[in-house]
């Protein structure tokens, strides 16, 4: 559903905000690129959901939607289980052990 | 008008935070550290802005949906945290500024803790304690 877009936010501050993310974004994934190990890889992975998350919770607001909030607890429940899936993938060299 | 303020005010702190995170994550030099950033400053700047997505959308139902991805995240950011942490300890990766003469220890994990024999803590009452360790 349609709300209203907050009146601060002027065509000059959104650009601010975006261009605030998509430099720590790039940021992010440059240095994934260039991680040292598999756990560093993880670590910036999961700031790079959490980065998205916050970019989608902005973008939503200033289209003026709500739709996206959905987006945000599904995506949030996918990148938490990626994560753990992946820590113990590393860890062990399995995902489900038996001991 | 208050609504917009307090949106506002919450938004600049979230991008703040964000920002700050970011940069931690970038370039700092080691998982441990890293994991600092990227469990603290990201998860209270997520949480701020989408605190205040939800506040200015002026809809009950997305405030609410907003309050649960913030509880989410408050709950499962410490739990990601432990397994990677845990991970990079059982592979005994090394913190980057730990002395080149010192090692990380060798029994790491609780599972890994070799636990003293019940009978030779009976018997040997003043023997000497075995060696090694």
């Amino acid at each position: 559903m349609a709300t209203p877009v907050p009146s601060f936010l002027a065509p000059i501050v959104q650009l601010i905000f975006f261009l605030v993310f998509v430099l720590c974004l790039a940021g992010l994934m440059l240095r994934f690129f260039q991680g040292r190990t598999a756990l560093d890889r993880l670590v910036i992975f999961e700031s790079f959901v959490l980065g998205v998350l916050s970019l989608t919770a902005f973008y939503g607001l200033v289209v003026g939607t709500t739709l996206f909030m959905d987006v945000i607890l599904l995506f949030s429940i996918v990148g938490f289980l990626s994560t753990v899936a992946a820590a113990r993938f590393v860890e062990n060299g399995d995902i489900f052990d038996d001991d | 008008m208050m609504i917009e303020w307090i949106g506002f005010f919450l938004l600049v702190i979230g991008l703040l935070f964000f920002t700050v995170g970011n940069v931690g994550v970038v370039r700092y030099e080691d998982v441990y550290l890293r994991l600092q950033c990227a469990s603290k400053s990201l998860t209270f700047g997520f949480c701020s802005i989408v605190l205040a997505a939800g506040i200015l959308s002026e809809d009950p139902s997305t405030l609410v949906k907003a309050c649960v991805a913030v509880a989410f995240q408050f709950i499962t950011a410490p739990i990601s945290a432990h397994v990677i942490a845990h991970a990079a300890v059982k592979r005994r990766l090394r913190p980057a500024h730990l002395h080149a003469e010192e090692d990380i220890p060798e029994t790491t994990t609780q599972d890994e803790v070799e636990k003293p024999k019940v009978d030779e803590l009976a018997s040997g009452g003043g023997a000497a304690p075995a060696a090694g360790g």
